[in-house]
């Protein structure tokens, strides 16, 4: 089995996002939740452009709703964090937080 | 006041530009987005961005042909210029105006026909085999390599375009000049677009009926 990596600043916010909407993460909330984090709304087609990206190296999985008026009859794709998503985090995070620690200028909250 | 329905040609661009598996998903989303609030101008900055990442991804999955699409495209009207099949034409219709009208000036039909012509021709023929080379060549993102070339085909009018602008404040006499390049950018613009997306509809047409095969 290949060592995970660290993810990247968009696949972060997208997987982030999507464990914290469970059951309800599709497009429209999830670029929602992400533009409340981030302060600024962002591209739609870019969020399924990571997605996509995540659902090939399976970190996540898609699966076909059901469509909707108010959509124009077009139906939602639900996302869902996989085993190995929520692995990849974590080891980011840890990598992340160990290369964060033992910088004097970070700590202490004062410049 | 904010419209009732969405721009349709941000839609058009998100259903025929677009190649992505959640092509459809995007657009239910913005859909969504935009019964619950928002505006005409958002959409159209959602519909743009997915455009660059469409042209983004294209580059990525088909680089070499998106490129190769684009360059012989602009070797062709390049080529076209360079040949400038303008002056044999121009030769054509003098001898047979004056084989025909050897002591008068000719009809206003006969005017009327050489102007189509001449407009055919500088403003739409060399443009129209550009666009079709292009489509031809990218069979991945056909649609999206032309919108690109002709993308590119506008802004490369810009500066002339602006210097006009610039030239009518002080002079205008430049109002002639700048009304018909504009008028050139567009025909020229819409020639590309025409044969390409002719060329892109015969293309997906092939590719549906060997599918069905």
């Amino acid at each position: 089995m290949s060592k995970p990596g660290i993810l990247g600043q968009s696949e972060f916010l997208v997987l982030l996002a999507v464990l914290r909407l469970g059951r309800d993460a599709y497009g429209v909330p999830i670029s929602r939740e992400i533009a409340a984090q981030i302060g600024r709304d962002p591209a739609v087609a870019g969020i399924y452009t990571t997605l996509e990206r995540l659902v090939e190296r399976g970190l996540v999985t898609a699966k076909t709703g059901e469509p909707t008026a108010v959509r124009g009859g077009r139906a939602k794709t639900y996302f869902k964090v996989t085993a190995k998503g929520l692995r990849e985090l974590r080891a980011s995070q840890s990598a992340l937080q160990r290369f964060w620690s033992g910088i004097p200028q970070l700590e202490g909250g004062s410049s | 006041m904010k419209p009732a329905s969405p721009p349709r040609l941000a839609i058009w661009l998100l259903v025929h530009l677009s190649r992505s598996e959640h092509r459809e998903a995007v657009l239910g989303d913005l859909l969504e987005r935009f019964a619950e609030g928002e505006t005409a101008r958002w959409f159209w900055r959602q519909a743009l961005s997915a455009f660059a990442v469409a042209v983004v991804r294209a580059i990525r999955r088909h680089g070499w042909s998106f490129a190769a699409a684009l360059a012989v495209a602009s070797l062709v009207l390049f080529a076209y210029n360079i040949a400038s099949p303008g002056a044999q034409v121009d030769r054509w219709e003098e001898r047979l105006m004056w084989s025909l009208y050897p002591f008068s000036s000719p009809p206003i039909v006969w005017r009327i026909a050489f102007t189509a012509i001449w407009f055919f021709r500088e403003c739409c023929l060399g443009f129209a085999v550009a666009g079709w080379i292009a489509a031809r060549i990218c069979r991945g993102y056909p649609r999206l390599v032309v919108c690109t070339f002709a993308g590119f085909h506008v802004l490369s009018s810009m500066p002339w375009m602006i210097e006009l602008v610039k030239e009518l404040t002080t002079n205008r006499r430049y109002l002639e000049g700048l009304v018909w390049y504009s008028g050139y950018t567009f025909v020229s613009t819409l020639a590309i677009l025409l044969a390409g997306f002719w060329s892109a509809r015969h293309i997906s047409g092939n590719e549906r009926q060997q599918n069905a095969n």
